[in-house]
């Protein structure tokens, strides 16, 4: 059985002062620093865009040599959105099957290298179909914009409807060290905001943060990695047969409860891959935690919020914590890490036993889910 | 910078698929889709044909894009549409000779080809399919 | 020139962008008023392409509907030119990206483009009347398609538009319009041209008219009716290549064609000159209406300069395929204004960043 022993992050922000590499090696001393320095015997890197971004392929050696660890195995595990939780679920398996003892997962994403707009928005596009959407002129946000589209029209709701979820994530990140935006947004800030791709708007998304967290997968710590599973599904929205429909979540977040034999009315928090507001809203309806078309309403009334009945994205999720893509699902395991240790001050949620962790690749191509029990 | 030129071979191994909207057809479950492809879709099945699909359909759900990628700025804002054929296949393309505050869903729509995008001034033209509001009914 | 076998019209069709903007607007941007400056071109309006759109996606439209009304499997065509003198590239074909759009010949096909200034659309039909003609090939298809260049603040400006139009060329007996006789006059003579890698043609002015349009127009066209014993009274309609829309009226007069035989095919009043486009969009125009065994006389003119001639015979067949296309007019009715800035943008005038990523 897997643990996690010890987590470690950097702040998600423009670290102008910082590379690729800098970011992963202070996730990673922090992160040793936290378990009490175990010997580590494996590394696992997580990142999405190094190869594009900062035209760094190769990254795992590169980190591994700058932190001083001599002769343990190596690689970067890449599943875009998703890439630290399968880079943990490797690591997983590299605990539960023997082969590795202690593995210190590393996730990093440094896009602020990038300096122009539409190169940001070219790079965080790599995950569509290259030949039949992005070389028509698709891009991340269109896609967001027509599954938005499409649950305004069937659920007939407004575009502030959508604002609800950047809201509370914005509200949740405020007292949020290591938080990319800590103040609280107004909707009708959010309803003035550009549009990306009508009716996707500027809020409705995260920004591209740098930042590193890293986490030690061992076989003995004070939290349990009781599920796991990732699920892929269909990248082309014009194949899909519902574009509201996350069969990917579905599958991924069933199969993870069951192997933790758990159910959905045991888990004390959960944390989603928020990408966008109607991204979150899906996720929230797939995993069962509210039924299809109520969630944008479930939000607006509390219930995801850190003292509501199913605390969602304490933290401020990918919208208000930061989205370093590839590193976002450590993230999210680290910071659930320091929950359910009782160690994160304002934004701790009383008396957490376990938690499970939903991160996307793509706009839903695939998922993966994570549960964790103290 | 990241300039992501046109893909020679690519575009040129995929010009029938953008020139003429060539799609698969399934012998085992009897459905259509876009772009060709070995294994259907659908049902998983490896008895695939490869058809011209219908020009035309009409538009199921639309965004209009107003920041583009590299290499599409200068066509900003395009509209991106989901596209429903007449046989039920559906694709994404742009829309064409409409502007985006004219765009409604439901409407009818054919196969035009357009510049999809060049790379600076001496690199390939990339063509392809769009769609634009029928001409004549 | 007459071919060994019948040929003729299998098929027709035109294409013309939905953009329009008016001379009034192009004055307007340089200062000027229109009235006093440039009423006398008798172009109220020109089409311009949209910001996507260019030679090869203009021909390709104009051909896929003459195909419509060919009615024949693009693959029996054996010969595919495109005259224009604004090619996408440089250097490359734009006839090949043709074959492989509409699947034509399964390859087996000559292809190429043509270049005469305004005349080669005209020039590439003689090219496939003579393989049709020859026997060597039954079917061949033909494009006239310019995005024109005028210079910005030139009077050319005015009257420089996008359009085109195709033909599918083949035997007599499936001919919906029989190609009796062409003929043509060259000479070298200096009205207008473009340099290359210049961005936009110099011309000559008034010396463009009576030397260059007006001679050799007339030169062609006298020599066609001389050879084959025909009088301006023979034919129900003319169509002479329309730079402005005074020149092809005038041209008329001094032939001995009445207006109303000239007017059902003079487009540029609408759209402007489409240059490679302007006599075979002319011509399209003239087919979407022409009855039954109306006699048209086609008569383009290329500056450097030199014209085509071609005696046209419409056959009972035309009335079955007419409406198979969209019309001449139907995509003249299609309209959008635009103003200079638009214009300028979809004409790609502006100056952008030097490692820009594309147009």
């Amino acid at each position: 059985m897997a643990y996690i022993s010890g987590a470690g992050f950097t702040r998600v922000t423009n670290h102008w002062d910082l590379s690729l590499e800098d970011l992963a090696v202070e996730a990673g001393i922090r992160a040793l620093e936290d378990s009490g320095h175990e010997e580590i015997d494996a590394v696992v890197v997580a990142n999405s865009f190094s190869g594009t971004a900062n035209g760094q392929e190769d990254l795992s050696s590169i980190i591994v040599d700058q932190l001083g660890i001599r002769d343990a195995p190596s690689f970067k595990v890449s599943l875009e959105g998703a890439s630290g939780a399968a880079a943990i679920i490797t690591a997983t398996a590299l605990v539960n099957s023997g082969i590795a003892r202690r593995v210190l997962v590393i996730g990093v994403e440094k896009m602020s290298d990038v300096t122009a707009l539409e190169d940001l928005t070219l790079i965080s596009s790599t995950s569509l179909d290259r030949r039949f959407e992005r070389e028509i002129g698709a891009t991340i946000h269109s896609q967001h914009a027509l599954i938005m589209q499409t649950y305004m029209r069937r659920y007939n709701i407004g575009e502030e409807d959508f604002g609800h979820f950047p809201v509370l994530m914005h509200e949740n990140a405020c007292v949020v060290p290591h938080a990319q935006f800590r103040y609280k947004l107004k909707l009708e800030n959010y309803m003035r905001s550009p549009y990306l791709a009508e009716p996707l708007k500027l809020f409705d998304v995260p920004a591209e943060g740098d930042g590193a967290a890293a986490v030690v997968v061992s076989e003995r710590g004070e939290v349990k990695i009781s599920g796991f599973s990732i699920s892929s599904g269909k990248v082309m929205l014009s194949l899909r047969e519902d574009l509201l429909r996350l069969d990917v979540v579905r599958s991924s977040v069933k199969r993870a409860l069951d192997m933790a034999e758990m159910d959905l009315s045991s888990i004390s928090f959960t944390k989603i891959h928020d990408s966008s507001s109607v991204l979150a809203y899906l996720q929230l309806e797939s995993i069962g935690l509210a039924e299809e078309g109520k969630a944008p309403q479930l939000t607006a009334e509390g219930r995801f919020s850190r003292d509501g009945e199913m605390p969602v994205n304490p933290e401020g999720g990918l919208k208000a914590r930061g989205y370093p893509v590839g590193a976002s699902a450590v993230y999210q395991a680290a910071e659930a890490y320091l929950q359910l240790t009782g160690r994160v001050g304002e934004s701790q949620i009383d008396g957490a036993k376990s938690c499970l962790l939903l991160s996307i690749s793509g706009v839903g191509s695939g998922a993966t889910s994570i549960v964790l029990t103290r | 910078m990241v300039l992501e030129r046109t893909s020679i071979p690519l575009y040129w191994r995929d010009r029938g698929i953008k020139y003429r909207l060539l799609g698969g057809e399934c012998k085992s479950c009897n459905r259509r889709f876009f772009p060709y492809r070995k294994v259907c879709p659908h049902c998983g099945s490896t008895d695939v044909n490869k058809v011209n699909l219908p020009r035309r359909g009409r538009v199921v759900s639309f965004t209009v894009v107003h920041n583009a990628p590299r290499g599409f700025e200068y066509y900003t804002p395009y509209v991106i549409a989901l596209i429903e054929l007449k046989d039920g296949t559906r694709l994404l393309s742009q829309l064409t000779d409409v502007e985006p505050d004219e765009v409604r869903e439901g409407m009818e729509v054919e196969m035009v080809i357009r510049i999809h995008r060049t790379c600076g001034e001496s690199w390939l033209i990339a063509y392809g399919y769009k769609f634009r509001p029928v001409l004549k009914k | 020139m007459k071919p060994d076998r019948d040929v003729g019209i299998v098929g027709w069709g035109a294409y013309v962008p939905r953009y329009r903007i008016r001379s009034e607007e192009l004055a307007r941007a340089w200062g000027r008023s229109w009235k006093r400056y440039a009423a006398g071109i008798m172009v109220e309006e020109k089409s311009l392409p949209g910001i996507d759109e260019d030679t090869f996606t203009i021909a390709y439209e104009a051909a896929y509907n003459a195909l419509l009304r060919a009615r024949i499997d693009p693959r029996r065509i054996g010969a595919t030119y495109v005259g224009t003198e604004s090619k996408p590239y440089a250097v490359k074909p734009t006839a090949t990206l043709l074959v492989e759009a509409l699947d034509i010949g399964e390859r087996r096909t000559t292809g190429a483009d043509f270049e005469f200034a305004c005349k080669a659309g005209t020039e590439a039909l003689q090219a496939a009347i003579g393989l049709v003609g020859s026997g060597m090939i039954d079917y061949g298809l033909v494009v006239g398609a310019d995005t024109a260049q005028g210079a910005p603040g030139d009077a050319l400006e005015y009257t420089a538009a996008s359009g085109g139009a195709a033909l599918v060329i083949g035997p007599g007996k499936d001919s919906v319009a029989l190609i009796k006789a062409s003929l043509s006059y060259v000479s070298d003579t200096p009205d207008f041209w473009r340099r290359q890698h210049e961005r936009y043609p110099a011309h000559t002015r008034a010396f463009t008219g009576e030397p260059a349009y007006f001679h050799h127009i007339m030169s062609a066209a006298r020599a066609l009716m001389d050879q084959i014993n025909t009088s301006p009274e023979d034919y129900d309609y003319a169509v002479f290549h329309q730079p402005n829309g005074k020149f092809p009226l005038r041209v008329g007069q001094k032939l001995g064609f009445s207006p109303e035989k000239i007017k059902p095919g003079l487009i540029t009043s609408y759209i402007g000159n489409t240059y490679s486009g302007s006599a075979l969009i002319g011509l399209s125009a003239v087919l979407d209406i022409a009855p039954p065994e109306s006699k048209i006389l086609v008569v383009s003119f290329g500056s450097g300069a030199g014209s085509d001639a071609f005696h046209i015979e419409v056959t009972d067949k035309i009335e079955n395929v007419r409406e198979l296309a969209p019309k001449v007019m139907d995509y003249i009715q299609r309209k959008r204004y635009v103003d200079y800035t638009v214009y300028a943008r979809n004409r790609r005038m502006i100056h952008m960043m030097k490692d820009f990523s594309g147009y």
